[in-house]
């Protein structure tokens, strides 16, 4: 037993080291933040900072998997479209009931995952395009669906898994704390988590190991496509509406935040709470730059060079 | 007295946790051929990035003909007339040798780019080496030797006083080292200096006129080669004797445990047919491209064959991935650790289990006693050296590395174990741990297919030996047939059988 | 290495923020928050900096920020508008139904919202609505067409269906053609993204396929230049009525010089004076008006020079 508790706080410290610039970086933007706002630190923009970020964690649980087996997944944007516009539809245009629609919607992003996979699997179709394609395929037919316009959908007991909350935390922080756990455990438990770390470290030695390289690869792209598509039903519950064009370069920030949080674009390495980490730093950032009433101009430049940053240090970390 | 073309003193390198180089000398005297000898690890390498200045070394002196000089790029390093030919070519495969000569330095005095000019150049200069090749073929088109040949004019146009040579031999067939040889011969005559790295100590007695052994980034000492011998060298090397470096214990003919009927597959496999039998070392020799690799890959489900049998314990095999044949008992260690055995980036206990993690993983449960168990098995039975499981896979020497390799495949306990080049690039100490490792497993009753183009090692370690050339097997040799000559007959020999 | 990695990160966010940080606000003044659907179009940053002079010449303070035509983002923007405790905010959705949860949050917050340019779904949640109508833009392009061509003719129509305004515009479009209706023949209706580069090629190609066309409707001034490009590539212009609509200075210059046919203008800069006396009236307890109309009319190259070339009107 106390053999354990030692081995836990090992484990605490060894993230802490690892993590160290990074978390330095969040620690004093915080610290920064509580500082010159009043408004920071309250306990309602707390809470809205964390159910804004909700999108871009799960967005980013999925990313940082494609980007571990040495892949991207551009499509992830596109799926939250089409996964919400598709439950939407479902509900008010075809009176489906909410469960079955909803599952529809999450379908529909695994769906997705699913055909990219495949063709980066069989076809050998590299990452970046097949995704980019399914980019497309996916906003044009959230588009086709909904003739381009956005689908109401006010009946609440939707609209609650978006706006509803516990006590006064988001009902969607509690969801994104429930898929952290279930990635953490994916990934570090089981045996297709590790040959993703395989195939993305050495996908000629994973081969040679006897490690299915196309089912590790459909599997992280269904899986990545589905949590897209479960941020896309929880933003449509947000919205009351299916919105075809909502999302657009949301994936980019889900790179970002997985380049933020060390995940190596090379594949192969990388964990869930650093990526959660990068997340919280885009998403303090925005927060921030926002209730320090920064020029919107000038926000985009702070992005730009926080990342520039992040992945500097990341190389030099590598180098040396 | 001959004149030191380039002294190296006292040089220091640490990288973090690393003493790489530890206060070492080199001294290389014009037109000499000076190797450097050490296990991996030794520091070899460092000392020749010092050389060509991708290392700054934090204390040391470097002389260029008496000259103290300081080394700040790579483009320093070249103007003082050090020019270093590395193992991968850095050649552009896609323009001709003339335009690969003259990249970056324009031939013409004048500016000017005359193309017929540059072939002329160029020409002359293959002529010169007595090389049978026309300036204006492809890069693409070259075999790997020409295309060595090519780097070396290359060096020599830039006026090179002093060329490193990094494991030339290592892709080359005997032909083209002879056709090497020549050259480096030529190049002594010009006064030129070649610093010369190989682990082949019968080339090295070859062709070096003295050598430098080092160790543990310090230099044990220069020799002169013709004044020494192997045992010296390697006693040199791994401060220890080595009694008995390969370890074969008799063997009995048992029952035939993986038999190759008629096997073929389409311009690279003709016909093979053998029998494996219990606790056999089945040596396979030939040259390179003499398709060992490929049959490996066809045992082990990682390429398709047009036609044949394969059984394991009379029962054919219909095996199409990797993961049938594991799961059949085959296991294959491949020959390039780094780019198909290991994932470096991950952890020592990381990959010595994915390829078992069937057996203490279900679900989400990870049977952390059953984990380490199998760790600590492989790690005492192959007495792998790595502080810890946690380790990095790439921090470890290429010994231990070549060791996890083996326990990946090990662990799923296999009949049959293909092993290709399992000693390739690692020092002596590890390979004769290798051979004492390979032992016991067939005493265990394992069975070993063992390509090597070591001859020596085939030669003590296998107790049957098939020699394969153009995809054919071209005979078979029983334990008291073997002997240099008749494999390298049979290897380049053409079809006697 | 790692330490002076970890002071260089301190020291570079520190200038950052220095450099990018505002004078804090007074606590007597009032602070305003604005919203438009993107800052990318001179319409919306002609609103926001008119507010912004207006109001800082007041002592007020206005923070604007750009969702960049995500409404997921106005939404997480709007949020953290009412966490900085802003006193009202300046509104202009990028969906009007949408919108819907950060208005709910602004009245619990107790936050007025003026909401100005395309109207929320329920006005309900607004205290008013500037409205510069957009779909009256439309109309008065429509009957301007339906005047210059009394026979009838085929048209094309340059639209951006995600965006309620201009899908509003469009429909104005129709309606202003009235009884002629019947007589134009639509025979191309493509999304020009309301962007000069992506219409051009549109542009070209529908050109390409009906050399007889007569005009294009454009639902924004860009989408009409670009397609006036079109036009002239193809040596057209004698033949084909090209209009937009929002009356920028670059199309009222391009009017003059005979390039557009015309334009059906709207007035930011009066929608702008608008919000903000509204919005005084608001934060003093005056009553205000639910619907404000802001009047929109077209600009052809007989009244171009009453409205000047330079600025907005």
């Amino acid at each position: 037993m106390k053999e354990k508790t030692i081995y836990q706080n090992h484990a605490l410290l060894g993230f802490i080291r690892k993590n160290s610039v990074i978390l330095t970086g969040l620690l004093l933007l915080c610290g920064f933040l509580s500082i010159v706002t009043d408004s920071f630190l309250t306990n309602g923009n707390i809470m809205s900072l964390l159910r804004q970020i909700s999108t871009n964690a799960l967005l980013t649980l999925g990313m940082m998997m494609c980007i571990i087996i040495g892949g991207i997944d551009l499509g992830l944007g596109a799926y939250i479209a089409l996964s919400g516009t598709v439950t939407a539809v479902m509900i008010t245009n075809y009176g489906v009931n909410i469960p079955v629609s909803i599952l529809l919607g999450l379908l529909s992003g695994a769906l997705c995952g699913l055909i990219s996979g495949v063709f980066i699997a069989y076809v050998k179709v590299p990452a970046f395009i097949a995704t980019m394609a399914m980019m497309n395929v996916a906003r044009g037919a959230a588009s086709l669906a909904t003739n381009a316009n956005p689908v109401r959908v006010t009946i609440p007991a939707f609209t609650n898994l978006g706006i509803g909350r516990i006590g006064s935390i988001p009902l969607p922080v509690f969801y994104v704390v429930f898929w952290i756990i279930v990635m953490a455990l994916f990934l570090n438990k089981t045996r297709m988590g590790r040959y993703i770390y395989a195939v993305g470290g050495n996908q000629n030695a994973a081969r040679y190991s006897g490690i299915s390289i196309k089912t590790v690869q459909i599997t992280v792209h269904i899986f990545s496509g589905f949590l897209a598509a479960f941020a896309g039903i929880v933003l449509a519950a947000r919205m009351y509406s299916g919105q075809p064009a909502v999302a657009q370069g949301y994936e980019m920030d889900a790179v970002a935040a997985s380049v933020l949080g060390g995940i190596s674009l090379t594949g192969g390495s990388g964990d869930v709470f650093s990526a959660m980490i990068g997340v919280l730093i885009i998403g303090v950032l925005n927060n921030g730059l926002n209730l320090l009433n920064v020029n919107t101009f000038w926000q985009l430049i702070a992005k730009g060079v926080v990342i520039l940053f992040a992945v500097s240090f990341d190389m030099i970390r590598n180098r040396n | 007295m001959k004149e030191f073309v380039l002294q190296m003193q006292n040089i220091h390198k640490q990288f973090p946790g690393v003493y790489a180089l530890n206060g070492v000398h080199l001294d290389v005297l014009r037109g000499e051929v000076h190797a450097i000898l050490g296990e991996n690890g030794a520091g070899k390498s460092t000392l020749i990035k010092v050389l060509g200045a991708i290392y700054k070394p934090e204390q040391g002196e470097i002389y260029i003909d008496g000259e103290q000089v300081h080394l700040n790029s790579i483009r320093d390093a070249q103007a003082h007339g050090i020019s270093i030919i590395h193992q991968e070519l850095m050649l552009v495969p896609d323009l001709s040798i003339a335009d690969n000569i003259f990249l970056g330095s324009n031939p013409s005095d004048y500016g000017f780019f005359s193309r017929k000019e540059m072939d002329k150049k160029a020409q002359l200069l293959l002529d010169n080496f007595g090389v049978d090749l026309n300036s204006k073929s492809m890069i693409s088109s070259l075999s790997v030797a020409q295309q060595q040949i090519v780097e070396i004019i290359k060096a020599i146009s830039v006026n090179a006083k002093i060329i490193v040579m990094d494991e030339p031999t290592s892709s080359l067939s005997a032909n083209e080292v002879d056709m090497l040889f020549k050259i480096i011969n030529r190049l002594k005559q010009e006064g030129v200096s070649i610093i010369y790295i190989s682990h082949k100590l019968d080339e090295l007695f070859f062709i070096t006129d003295r050598i430098t052994v080092m160790r543990d980034g310090k230099t044990i000492g220069t020799v002169v080669t013709k004044n020494v011998s192997t045992d010296q060298l390697i006693r040199m090397m791994v401060a220890r004797e080595l009694s008995d470096f390969y370890v074969r214990s008799e063997f009995e003919k048992g029952e035939v445990v993986l038999s190759v009927r008629n096997l073929s597959k389409k311009d690279l496999l003709h016909d093979i047919s053998f029998d494996l039998f219990r606790g056999e070392i089945l040596g396979f020799a030939g040259l390179v491209g003499a398709g060992r690799t490929d049959l490996m890959k066809v045992l082990f489900g990682l390429s398709p064959y047009d036609n044949g049998e394969i059984s394991l314990n009379q029962t054919q095999l219909k095996i199409h991935s990797p993961e049938e044949a594991l799961k059949a008992g085959i296991a294959l260690v491949p020959e390039n650790r780094k780019e198909e055995g290991l994932i470096l980036k991950n952890t020592v206990g990381f990959n010595m289990t994915i390829t078992v993690l069937r057996d203490f993983i279900k679900g989400i449960h990870v049977d952390k006693d059953k984990e380490n168990n199998i760790l600590d098995t492989y790690k005492d039975r192959l007495s792998i050296s790595t502080p810890s499981y946690k380790q990095l896979t790439a921090n470890l020497s290429g010994g231990n590395q070549q060791k996890v390799v083996i326990s990946k495949w090990l662990a799923t306990n296999p009949q049959v174990l293909l092993l290709d080049e399992p000693t390739r690039g690692i020092d002596v100490g590890a390979k004769a741990e290798m051979y004492t490792i390979m032992n016991e497993l067939t005493l265990s009753g394992m069975s070993i297919i063992m390509v090597s183009s070591e001859m020596q090692e085939v030669i003590a370690m296998s107790d049957r030996i098939c020699v394969m050339g153009e995809g054919k097997i071209k005979k078979i040799f029983r334990k008291e047939e073997f002997s240099q000559e008749n494999i390298l007959s049979y290897a380049i020999g053409g079809s006697k059988a | 290495m790692k330490k002076r990695i970890s002071v260089s990160l301190v020291l570079v966010l520190a200038s950052l923020f220095a450099v990018l940080l505002p004078v804090a606000a007074e606590k007597e003044s009032y602070k305003f928050g604005f919203t438009s659907a993107t800052m990318n179009n001179p319409f919306f940053t002609t609103i926001e900096s008119t507010i912004r002079e207006a109001v800082e010449k007041n002592g007020d303070t206005l923070v604007a920020l750009d969702p960049k035509s995500d409404i997921a983002t106005q939404i997480s923007q709007l949020e953290d508008m009412i966490n900085q405790g802003v006193d009202l905010v300046f509104l202009c959705p990028i969906d009007s139904e949408g919108i819907q949860p950060a208005l709910d949050m602004l009245k619990e917050a107790g936050i007025p919202v003026v909401n100005y340019d395309t109207d929320v779904t329920d006005p309900e949640s607004v205290e008013t609505i500037i409205v510069s109508n957009n779909e009256y833009a439309g109309e008065v392009v429509g009957q301007a067409l339906a005047e210059k061509f009394p026979e009838g003719g085929k048209i094309a129509i340059l639209d951006a269906p995600y965006a309620e305004a201009c899908v509003q515009r469009v429909n104005g479009f129709f309606k202003g053609l009235g009884d002629l209706k019947d007589k134009f023949e639509v025979v191309a209706q493509q999304n020009g993204k309301g962007d000069i580069g992506e219409s051009l090629p549109i542009a070209e190609s529908i050109l390409q396929a009906n050399p007889d066309l007569d005009a294009f409707f454009c639902i924004n001034d860009p989408s009409a230049l670009g397609a006036l490009s079109a036009v002239q590539g193809s040596g057209l212009e004698a033949q084909v009525a090209v209009y937009g609509v929002d009356g920028s200075p670059d199309a009222k210059k391009s009017i003059k010089e005979g390039g557009l046919t015309g334009t059906g203008a709207q007035s930011p800069v009066n929608i702008a004076q608008k919000a903000v006396e509204a919005a005084y009236q608001i934060l003093n307890g005056d009553q205000v008006e639910k619907l404000i109309k802001v009047p929109t009319f077209l600009i052809d190259s007989e009244n171009v020079d009453e409205y000047g070339v330079d600025g907005w009107q």
